[in-house]
C-alpha cells in the first residue's frame, strides 16, 4: 500500500511534488536522510533525475554518501533539488538543516519536504522557511495518508504510536519551496 | 482461539461446502482501502473475519482512521 515504503503517502506525494516541480531534464536531486535509498532509485528510474542520497547510516544503495543533514558533502549551488522526507521532525535543529539545504541548492532549486507537523501550528514550518531563504509554492495536508499508515500498520500487528503520535493534531504535510534569490 | 490458530483451522464455507483458502482481501473503511491476508472460499467468495483480529487490530485501524 506504501509502495514499498513506510512512509504515508509512499511515492504518491514524492511523485507529486516531483510533478509541481521544473526539474530541467537530468536534474541534480539529493535525498537528504535517504534511508535504504528507494526513494533515490525511484527518483533516477522513474523520474529521469540524477539522484543520490545521504544519510547518517550507512547505505547499500548507490549513488550514496554518509553524512550529516547539516554538513552536506556538496559544493554550494550544485543541486536542482533537495528532498527531505520524514526527516526534518527528528532532527533536534531544522533550521540548520534547512539553511544547509539552501547552501547547495542553486538559485530556484526546489526543496522537498514531507513529514509529521502539528495541525494547530503549522505557521511555524511555514515561517520557518521563509526565515531560511525559501519560497513556498505548495503546501498541503496529507494527514489521511498518515492515519492510513497507521491503520495499515495496526492491521498487521505493528506498533503505530511512534508513527501517530499521541497529539490528536499531529498531521502530515507536504511542501514544495524555492530558493529565493537573495 | 487465537488469530494465529484462527488462521490455520480446517474452516469450510457453510454454504459452499469447500475449505476456504487463505487470500488477500480488500477491507475499506472510511474511503480506505487495506490488504488483509484472511480465509475466503474461493467459489462464492465469503470472507471469515477472525473475532480476535475484529476485536484488536480491526477496532484499533478504525479508531485511527476515525481520528480517535
Amino acid at each position: 500500500m506504501t509502495g514499498g515504503i513506510m512512509r504515508p503517502g509512499g511515492f504518491s506525494l514524492t511523485d507529486r511534488a516531483i510533478a509541481s516541480c521544473s526539474f530541467p531534464a537530468k536534474g541534480r536531486v539529493l535525498d537528504a536522510g535517504c534511508g535504504t535509498g528507494i526513494v533515490v532509485e525511484h527518483l533516477r528510474s522513474h523520474h529521469g533525475l540524477l539522484a543520490c542520497g545521504i544519510d547518517i547510516a550507512t547505505c547499500a544503495s548507490r549513488p550514496f554518501a554518509q553524512a550529516s543533514v547539516y554538513s552536506l558533502p556538496v559544493k554550494t549551488g550544485a543541486l536542482n533539488g533537495v528532498l527531505c522526507e520524514c526527516v526534518l521532525s527528528l532532527l533536534p535543529d531544522a533550521g540548520r538543516a534547512l539553511r544547509e539545504f539552501g547552501r547547495v541548492l542553486a538559485v530556484d532549486g526546489y526543496l522537498i519536504l514531507s513529514d509529521l507537523y502539528d495541525r494547530e501550528q503549522q505557521g511555524c514550518m511555514r515561517e520557518l522557511l521563509q526565515c531560511c531563504g525559501f519560497s513556498i509554492i505548495l503546501w498541503e495536508d496529507h494527514t489521511k495518508a498518515l492515519r492510513e499508515l497507521g491503520a495499515l500498520m495496526a492491521l498487521q500487528g505493528l506498533d503505530h504510536t511512534t508513527c501517530l503520535e499521541t497529539k490528536k493534531s499531529t498531521g502530515y504535510y507536504l511542501a514544495v519551496a524555492r530558493k529565493d534569490t537573495c | 482461539m487465537t488469530l494465529d490458530s484462527a488462521n490455520k483451522a480446517p474452516w469450510h464455507c457453510a454454504a459452499c461446502g469447500i475449505p476456504l483458502e487463505k487470500a488477500k482481501v480488500q477491507i475499506a473503511y472510511l474511503g480506505s482501502a487495506f490488504p488483509v491476508d484472511l480465509l475466503r472460499c474461493s467459489r462464492c467468495g465469503i470472507v471469515f473475519i477472525p473475532e480476535e483480529l475484529a476485536l484488536t487490530r480491526m477496532a484499533e485501524a478504525e479508531k485511527i482512521l476515525e481520528d480517535k
